[in-house]
């Protein structure tokens, strides 16, 4: 395995970390409640959430630690600011057609059957998380990308 | 009334030249002197990332020369 140390910076380091983090924990929680949808109670969803929440941000933590301890960190520069405003853009447009296309698909073109379950507010509500999920994937990926290209 | 058209510039350097006529300054030191990282430093030097005016002014001061010393347009190639 490559030592990231010395080929990476800390804020790439860190990125790399939270879209992993990301796409782990919430794919994970995500693949966890649809692929059950009908046989968990509101309850057991909502504490799947709650562990989700409490999990990311325990690996958030740990991440930062583990990194600030072995490399020096630097604060941010236009650059990194950059960066981060046209990777947020293109999170923003993915957010944005996924809160769209939630809309149209909930309440025009196929409206939820009664047997989904646990209701339609709880479905929009977990595609909503989907949405934000995809978007910070696509910000974080689009980061790291732009940091290559201008590597 | 329509916009004229103006041709493709890039922004070319010669940071890599001054660095070392200043008695082969490091990008790491280049970097701390102007507040940025070094791969910032990196970037602009490889003409990856065009600095702001206010970095730009920075870079020159820390050479000690003009700005069009360190930074001049010329026609963009294509490639």
């Amino acid at each position: 395995m490559p030592n990231l140390n010395s080929t990476m910076p800390l804020r790439e380091q860190h990125i790399w970390a939270s879209l992993i983090t990301t796409a782990l924990i919430w794919g994970g929680y995500l693949a966890a409640t649809f692929f059950m949808w009908g046989e968990r109670s509101w309850g057991q969803v909502v504490g799947l959430l709650v562990s989700a929440v409490v999990l990311h941000a325990i690996a958030l933590a740990a991440i930062q630690i583990v990194l600030a301890a072995n490399t020096r960190e630097e604060p941010k520069d236009e650059r990194d600011i950059l960066i981060e405003c046209r990777a947020c853009r293109i999170g923003y447009y993915v957010l944005l057609a996924g809160v769209m296309m939630t809309f149209t698909g909930l309440l025009v073109l196929s409206p939820v059957p009664a047997e989904v379950g646990m209701g339609r507010p709880l479905l929009a509500a977990h595609v909503l998380v989907l949405c934000a999920v995809l978007a910070e994937v696509a910000k974080e990926g689009a980061q790291v990308l732009l940091y290559r290209m201008s590597a | 009334m329509a916009a004229r058209r103006i041709p493709p510039i890039q922004i070319v350097n010669n940071i890599r030249r001054l660095r070392f006529e200043r008695g082969e300054m490091t990008q790491q030191e280049l970097a701390e002197r102007i507040g940025v990282t070094r791969q910032t430093v990196i970037a602009i030097e490889a003409s990856r990332y065009s600095p702001t005016l206010e970095l730009a002014f920075r870079i020159a001061a820390a050479f000690a020369v003009p700005l069009d010393e360190v930074f001049q347009l010329q026609p963009h190639e294509h490639r």
